[in-house]
């Protein structure tokens, strides 16, 4: 039940691709020249590039399978997120808010922004918050990319689990030799071409998704399921039965926060060649933003009208003991309808778009570990070119370390998407105050911001909230999921930032800034 | 179901809109971000060696 249409033809595709874009990333490294153009492509990229690089790296085999599960598990109300995404990258392409000042300042990342602006403390401790938060949000990058391959490719079973972590040790090497080798112009070349493939072999298997009316998909057939199985829940994002409001708000708060802060994406901000390419890099990625989880989800809405109408499926996916199965789903269907040899092309493209992703995560995280933790704590305001190479570099292979254990021992939750939110509000919260705060606000101060940004560590504790829902049930014989959930629990740690950053700079202000207001008075 | 019916419609407008602007954003980058890549080449070349030939003034 599990057999797909991939065959020894797939798998020589799969190969000569990945071979050819590795070869590629090697051939462009010969453009590097020193640590600008390692670490933000020497700030060379033009419009149309950024855009193709910025969409590359937002788009991957993660990205796929996180919103393909909500896709299968809360149907069209998951639609909700993309389009949240899509007026979010709009408005912030429009206004050029907070991400045009951040590329005139010519920054190589993020935190830098924040020795800047307020101490060299912040900026350390900026840093240290953003690598936590970010690599364990990518924690679970490597073992959703093998679970993709494992069941598209057929090897897919009941129980697969050591297939699945042999493949995620695969992936996590390729990867990393990649990285190392090439740095932010390999990143922007192959992200440029994982645009090209994945544009069309998304097209693809939105085609087959939309067109394969033997297989009951269709609109009309996916529309009529999705309608008998879970009523007005399926496409109402705020219904008792679906996402909630919370969740809606929470969505807009971490989205539009991410897009300006979240270092992988937001240093697409700092590589383009001046502010005004930023603004058009985010206000024509809008599109890419929205079809990025869009495309996903339609997948992972028709891999549940496909398992709806095959009985052999219907208990493993949807049965009582489908816990888990979610993220099985979609590659399954992928491999079921798209026929040998555009499927090895598919494939191909996706893990090519899983190494875009990683490339582009790891070098972000580990140009922040070197450029904002080791250089400010080795008392110099920049590395050499030297050192900052290879500080980055043993850093991505630390990372790569840290992702193979623990995508190997943690299991796969329910919503991916969840997890990943939860991770990222650990930066987000308090980063984006500090961020935004220090932008807008006169009286930000230092201790505003660190309060703030130690704030957000609070927001790990989203990642306990399932267990302690499920002892509370056990132990009280009630549930207590409606008002304690990651979504609420992380919103209002967001919004204990926001106090402890107002109340840190109203208590304890800069030097400076009492200079100032001496001077003023 | 009538609050259904509609969700239903938005939901298609939605992803029409999406999908017709991605494709026509696609059909742009393609050919231009094959330019930039070839610029972006020259650039980082150019620079290296304008910076050789200043450190050996």
């Amino acid at each position: 039940m599990f057999e797909t249409q991939f065959t020894n033809l797939d798998w020589v595709i799969v190969v000569v691709y990945l071979v050819g874009t590795g070869l590629l990333g090697m051939y462009v490294n010969k453009h590097v020249h020193n640590a600008s153009d390692y670490l933000v492509g020497g700030r060379g990229a033009g419009t149309a590039l950024s855009i193709a690089s910025f969409i590359g790296t937002g788009l991957g085999l993660v990205t796929l399978m996180y919103a393909s599960m909500d896709g299968f598990t809360k149907g069209f109300s998951y639609l909700v997120v993309p389009l949240i995404a899509f007026i979010v990258y709009l408005f912030l392409g429009t206004s050029g808010f907070a991400i045009k000042r951040l590329r005139e300042m010519k920054l190589t990342t993020l935190p830098e922004y924040f020795e800047k602006r307020f101490s060299r403390q912040t900026r350390i401790t900026s840093g240290l918050i953003a690598v936590l938060a970010g690599v364990l949000n990518m924690g679970l990058f490597p073992k959703m990319g093998a679970t993709f391959i494992t069941y598209a490719t057929g090897f897919g079973g009941e129980d697969a689990e050591l297939t699945v972590n042999l493949i995620t040790t695969l992936l996590i090497v390729m990867v990393l030799v990649y990285t190392v080798m090439g740095g932010m112009v390999a990143v922007l070349v192959t992200d440029y071409i994982q645009f090209v493939v994945l544009s069309l072999g998304l097209g693809l298997g939105l085609w087959y998704c939309f067109t394969d009316l033997d297989n009951n998909l269709g609109w009309a057939n996916m529309v009529s399921t999705w309608q008998n199985s879970k009523g007005e829940a399926a496409f109402n994002p705020v219904h008792a039965d679906s996402y909630g409001w919370t969740y809606f708000i929470w969505q807009i708060v971490i989205v539009f926060t991410a897009g300006i802060c979240w270092a992988p994406e937001a240093t697409r901000a700092l590589t383009t060649q001046d502010s005004a390419t930023t603004k058009r890099t985010f206000l024509f990625g809008a599109p890419g933003f929205f079809v990025r989880m869009a495309i996903p989800a339609v997948w992972g809405i028709a891999a549940y009208t496909y398992v709806f109408h095959h009985p052999e499926l219907h208990d493993y996916f949807l049965g009582e003991n489908a816990v888990g199965h979610a993220s099985q789903a979609m590659p399954l269907l992928l491999g079921k309808i798209i026929p040998t040899g555009l499927l090895g092309l598919l494939v191909a493209g996706l893990l090519a778009a899983f190494m875009s992703t990683h490339d582009s995560y790891l070098l972000s995280w580990a140009s922040i570990i070197s450029q904002d933790i080791i250089a400010p704590l080795k008392g110099v305001d920049k590395l050499t070119d030297q050192q900052s190479i290879l500080y980055t570099r043993i850093s991505v292979v630390l990372i790569g370390i840290f992702l193979l254990v623990w995508g190997i021992w943690y299991e796969l939750p329910e919503s991916v998407w969840t997890y990943m939110s939860i991770t990222g509000m650990v930066y987000l919260s308090g980063s984006a105050t500090a961020l935004i705060g220090g932008m807008y606000w006169k009286r930000a101060s230092t201790r505003g911001a660190l309060w703030a940004m130690y704030g957000g560590l609070l927001a790990i504790s989203g990642l306990y909230v399932e267990p302690i829902q499920k002892w509370y049930e056990v132990e009280y014989g009630a549930s207590i999921t409606y008002w304690f959930n990651g979504p609420s629990l992380t919103l209002t740690i967001f919004g204990i930032c926001i106090l402890l950053f107002i109340a840190g700079s109203l208590m304890f202000p800069d030097r400076e800034q009492i200079f100032i207001a001496m001077e003023d008075e | 179901m009538i609050l259904a019916s509609a969700w239903i419609k938005f939901w298609e407008t939605v992803l029409i809109i999406g999908f017709g602007s991605f494709a026509i954003l696609v059909l742009i980058v393609i050919p231009l971000g094959a330019r930039d890549v070839l610029r972006l080449f020259k650039k980082l070349d150019a620079a290296s060696k304008q910076d050789e030939e200043d450190s050996q003034d």
